[in-house]
């Protein structure tokens, strides 16, 4: 499933349990988006995945609604090209994904 | 300082907006903190609710006769009304040990991924709340800007559930143990609660998953302490340690890695703060006055 299969406004709770999965090659195009159309303390960052990929959990599309800190952005990108580029993946399926942490030692 | 209604001030200032605001406190008393906080909420493009300003107001109040204002390097109690872009809740009551000193870090906590629904003010859900992968805050205060990095205290004030693993929902760390400043929640296997501040930790072995103030403070290499709702929980870590700054600011809802954000707090966090270290009164005192506040804005 795509971001193209989506009905866009999500709801809240729908996105809090689902994840955005995308290639470091449209993180780069969306950070370039974000630089020209976002602000610089209200960002949208994505954490690598073990197998390359980068993610977001998708209550993030709450921020492309009109006045949302994200809604310039999305108004500047090619949906065409963007919606179909973005995998869209139960949440517990991207936390498989997310490299192991290194604990601190105990106290 | 601080100024009744009906004072010359008030009458030669009544017909300001911002300055209307300012004497909504409790009592008609004025706070030059809370004043300023609401100010910076409104420059930033957000608001405040009537009843918050005299909650804050009451609070910095509290602080002020509690005399610990100087304790504080940083202090945001999430709160405001909620907008598009988080812009009030993003915005620190204290960032500095005074109004009139340095201000230390970020103007408003940089958002990561947080969206509008993370955040109610009022409520059992007041607060913002975070997740296990993406969202934190950037300060902006690193501990090489703090001025007496030696002694130093790391509190939040959470509404409480269990965690599944290490999770940090204040704290910076570099790559050595003296560059540890942090405060985590942990199940007892990974440790339990505890601090880091410096190369030795603290805590009380234990998880504490209900509601309210999470504090450390270190007063000296050979005194930390942790602190749960403003009293001593565990026993006082008396061993030396030693402490580096470094200069990895704090985030919020996660921990900053050597640069990198990991082990992400996904519960809701209602208050936090970085400043110098306190003692046990001064830790009770802060907790009394964070209390009567998350009760006027009913999240209890």
């Amino acid at each position: 499933m795509t971001l193209a299969d989506i009905d866009l406004p999500i709801a809240y709770e729908w996105g809090c349990d689902h994840a955005l999965l995308f290639t470091p090659a449209l993180a780069k195009r969306l950070a370039e988006l974000h630089s020209e159309f976002g602000r610089p303390d209200c960002i949208a960052s994505p954490v690598a995945l073990a197998d390359g990929r980068l993610m977001l959990t998708a209550d993030i599309l709450m921020a492309i609604s009109p006045g949302g800190y994200l809604y310039a952005m999305w108004e500047a990108a090619d949906l065409s090209i963007l919606l179909p580029s973005v995998e869209v993946v139960p949440i517990a399926d991207a936390m498989a994904l997310l490299p192991n942490e290194e604990l601190p030692p105990h106290p | 300082m601080s100024l009744k209604l009906g004072s010359s001030f008030a009458r030669i200032n009544a017909g300001s907006s911002s300055v209307k605001r300012m004497f909504r406190g409790a009592s008609g008393i004025w706070n030059a903190d809370a004043a300023d906080w609401i100010k910076r909420v409104e420059a930033n493009g957000g608001g405040v609710s009537t009843s918050t300003a005299g909650a804050v107001t009451a609070f910095c109040n509290a602080i002020d006769a509690a005399g610990i204002r100087d304790r504080f390097h940083r202090l945001n109690l999430f709160c405001g009304n909620s907008d598009t872009s988080l812009n009030a809740v993003r915005t620190p009551l204290y960032r500095g040990q005074s109004l009139s000193g340095t201000q230390y870090g970020n103007a408003l906590d940089a958002n990561n991924n947080f969206v509008p629904e993370d955040y109610a003010e009022t409520g059992a859900n007041g607060g913002l709340i975070g997740n296990t992968t993406t969202k934190y805050l950037n300060t902006g205060l690193t501990p090489d800007a703090l001025p007496s990095v030696a002694t130093c205290h790391l509190a939040f004030w959470t509404r409480g559930g269990s965690v599944a693993g290490v999770r940090r929902p204040l704290g910076t760390e570099a790559t050595t143990l003296a560059q540890r400043f942090f405060i985590d929640r942990r199940p007892v296997a990974s440790g339990g609660d505890l601090t880091y501040i410096g190369s030795s930790a603290n805590g009380n072995g234990t998880d504490d998953a209900t509601p309210g103030l999470f504090a450390g403070s270190r007063v000296s290499a050979t005194d930390l302490r942790f602190y749960r709702d403003g009293m001593q929980s565990g026993l006082t870590q008396t061993a030396s340690s030693t402490m580096t700054a470094h200069d990895k600011p704090f985030f919020v809802f996660a921990g900053n890695g050597n640069g990198s954000p990991g082990n992400y707090y996904e519960r809701r966090l209602a208050a936090y703060s970085i400043g110098d270290g306190m003692t046990a009164a001064q830790i009770l005192l802060y907790y009394n006055a964070l209390n009567s506040f998350m009760e006027a804005l009913s999240r209890t």
